[in-house]
């Protein structure tokens, strides 16, 4: 009974639109009030706890480092580097928008910063140059959830935090995915293409290569820095972030493009990104304590357990369950509300916890190219002059390529293990 | 006197929750580098970690006054601007009375731990604690402040006559 009252105020409250924060805050107030076991301090004791974590120091840094390389041309240096290298095949822009989007992903943690930066420059190049815009923005789309998934990333700081497992391994761990995603992109691009007829740009003469290359040098340096710095265990995940933002803050004082006005625009992006993020943090830590002295996660397990103890089928119904909720719910409430009902779970059946970090990593970032909330889509859609339904309907096709890495990803965890157990301890 | 008063009131949050990430930056980096130059501080996270949980409760209150907290929206889309509006007046309403209801105990929490101190720096966990009711009282302030807006919208939309956007 007290249950019901639990989910049922939280689920009327999500659906009225309330935000998730406080929406969490007012059903986890209405339990403690019916059961009246606890004193009220209990609120700002597990409110308190939430933020505390030094762990999650690297969110805003990680934000604050991609929006610098956004707002100081940065961006637009890996697009001439990208477009360099793989400018020349068939469908050019369409390969050079996802391989931009790969490397700017091992500078920036989340897709927005992918979608609202690089997007940008990348549509506007592929308009000029005759592609659609629907295919435009299926491009754009669904390679920047590749931000998320090669490190840095801001999803998995959070995930990392909440399970408590080491950031750094699911850092690394998404390396392969990430990459695979890219390539399965680029495969469905060349298809494309080769159907809608689009042209190839010109092959850049070696030399020319070169000087690209030269110059892009020191912003191609910073996805280095970071993986480097972590694999070889120089830096701590936060630190990383940390030595990131001061990379960024050199590299846009070197090029001449930081200004004060900037700076002030970065740390303002930076509240309206990591601020909300954080604050459901704070009021998920109330709520999912509640959960755990009511014993929820185990219910759950015991539940899905009765139902079948196959490890591949659970990791079936698992993601069917979270590519539904993800079309409703943004990544991080999700996984801060359903890491630790799952982890038990996957825990009883053996999953380990870093493979299955990376596969609802990637589950809930599919999430954010569906109707009806698709935030990366808002994003995107404005720029054209198009419906959004059209869009939505060719960001389908794109899809697919990224459900087949989660498919591979889930049933072959090597694809996301090898590379973290590689790492120096 | 009503200058400052405005200044204030537009932008207070904004400016304390930046000075906060800045801060709380520059703890990180000098805990990076002061161990990289081996001298390592011990001060350095926890500095961090406060100024970030500072931060945490002050940017709750700018962004419930630029309505930025994350929301699943797609349901109240459906209703018309009106409802809408009538719609998230009730809603913060409730954030209020809820907020207000949880205050004493919050403000008395810090108070309880006064006596007790951090591991590294030694200050009472106080000045840690009372972040929480503090940014609450902010995030009330503007809570009403939003509920102000919508009422005038409100009006708005009765005397145009005809639903506009917002």
């Amino acid at each position: 009974m007290l249950l019901l009252v639990l989910f049922g105020s939280l689920a009327l409250l999500f659906v009225s639109g309330i935000p998730i924060a406080f929406a969490l805050f007012i059903s986890s107030l209405i339990y403690l009030l019916l059961i009246g076991e606890y004193p009220l301090n209990i609120v700002a004791q597990k409110f308190i706890s939430g933020p505390d974590s030094f762990t999650l120091l690297a969110i805003p840094l990680f934000v604050a480092a991609g929006s610098l390389m956004n707002l100081t041309g940065i961006t637009r240096r890996i697009f001439g580097v990208a477009n360099a290298l793989v400018g020349h095949l068939t469908g050019g822009l369409g390969h050079v928008n996802i391989v931009a989007s790969i490397i700017f992903s091992g500078m920036s943690g989340s897709a927005m910063a992918d979608a609202a930066g690089l997007g940008l420059i990348e549509i506007k190049a592929m308009r000029e140059a005759g592609y659609d815009d629907d295919f435009s923005v299926a491009v754009t789309a669904s390679s920047s959830i590749i931000g998320p998934i090669i490190p840095p990333s801001v999803p998995a700081v959070i995930y990392g935090t909440v399970a408590s497992v080491s950031v750094g391994a699911l850092f690394l761990g998404g390396i392969i995915p990430g990459l695979m995603m890219g390539l399965f992109l680029m495969v469905l691009v060349t298809f494309y293409a080769k159907r809608r007829g689009y042209p190839r740009g010109k092959r850049v003469s070696f030399r020319e290569l070169l000087r690209v290359l030269y110059e892009g040098f020191l912003p191609l340096m910073t996805p280095v820095i970071i993986i480097g710095g972590i694999w070889t265990g120089w830096f701590t995940p936060t630190e990383a972030a940390g030595a990131a933002c001061v990379y960024a803050i050199l590299l846009g004082l070197y090029y001449g493009e930081l200004t004060l006005q900037t700076f002030i625009e970065v740390l303002k992006q930076n509240i309206t990104v990591s601020g909300p993020a954080l604050f459901i943090l704070a009021a998920a830590s109330l709520f999912n304590w509640i959960m755990a002295i009511e014993q929820i996660p185990q219910i759950a397990a015991s539940f899905l357990l009765g139902f079948t103890q196959n490890k591949y089928l659970i990791l079936f119904i698992i993601n069917i369950f979270l590519l539904v909720i993800g079309t409703f719910l943004p990544p991080i409430p999700a996984m801060i509300l359903l890491i630790p009902i799952l982890d038990p779970l996957m825990t009883a059946v053996g999953v380990h916890p870093i493979h299955f970090g990376v596969v609802m990593l990637l589950n809930l970032m599919i999430g954010l190219l569906t109707p009806p909330v698709g935030p990366v889509l808002y994003v995107l859609v404005p720029i054209t002059e198009l419906p959004f339904e059209k869009v939505a309907r060719s960001v389908w096709v794109f899809i697919l390529p990224l459900i087949a890495v989660l498919l591979l990803i889930t049933y072959i965890p090597q694809l996301v293990l090898s590379i973290p157990n590689m790492m120096i301890r | 006197m009503q200058k400052i008063v405005r200044i204030f009131y537009a932008d207070f949050e904004r400016w304390t929750a930046q000075v906060c990430v800045i801060l709380m930056a520059f703890s990180v980096l000098g805990q990076l580098f002061s161990r990289l130059l081996g001298h390592p501080i011990a001060w350095g996270e926890e500095t961090a970690r406060y100024f970030y949980i500072w931060f945490c409760f002050i940017a709750a209150a700018y962004m419930t006054k630029i309505r930025g907290h994350i929301r699943v929206a797609y349901f109240l889309n459906f209703l018309p601007d009106r409802s809408q509006r009538i719609v998230e007046i009730v809603q913060n309403i409730a954030i209020i009375i809820c907020m207000i209801w949880i205050l004493p105990s919050a403000f008395a929490y810090g108070i309880d731990v006064f006596q007790k101190r951090s591991p590294a720096l030694e200050i009472p966990m106080f000045y840690v604690y009372i972040s929480f009711p503090i940014g609450m009282v902010f995030l009330i302030i503007r809570c009403i402040g939003v509920i102000v807006e919508d009422i005038r919208l409100l009006r708005q939309f009765k005397s145009a006559g005809k639903p506009c956007s917002s």
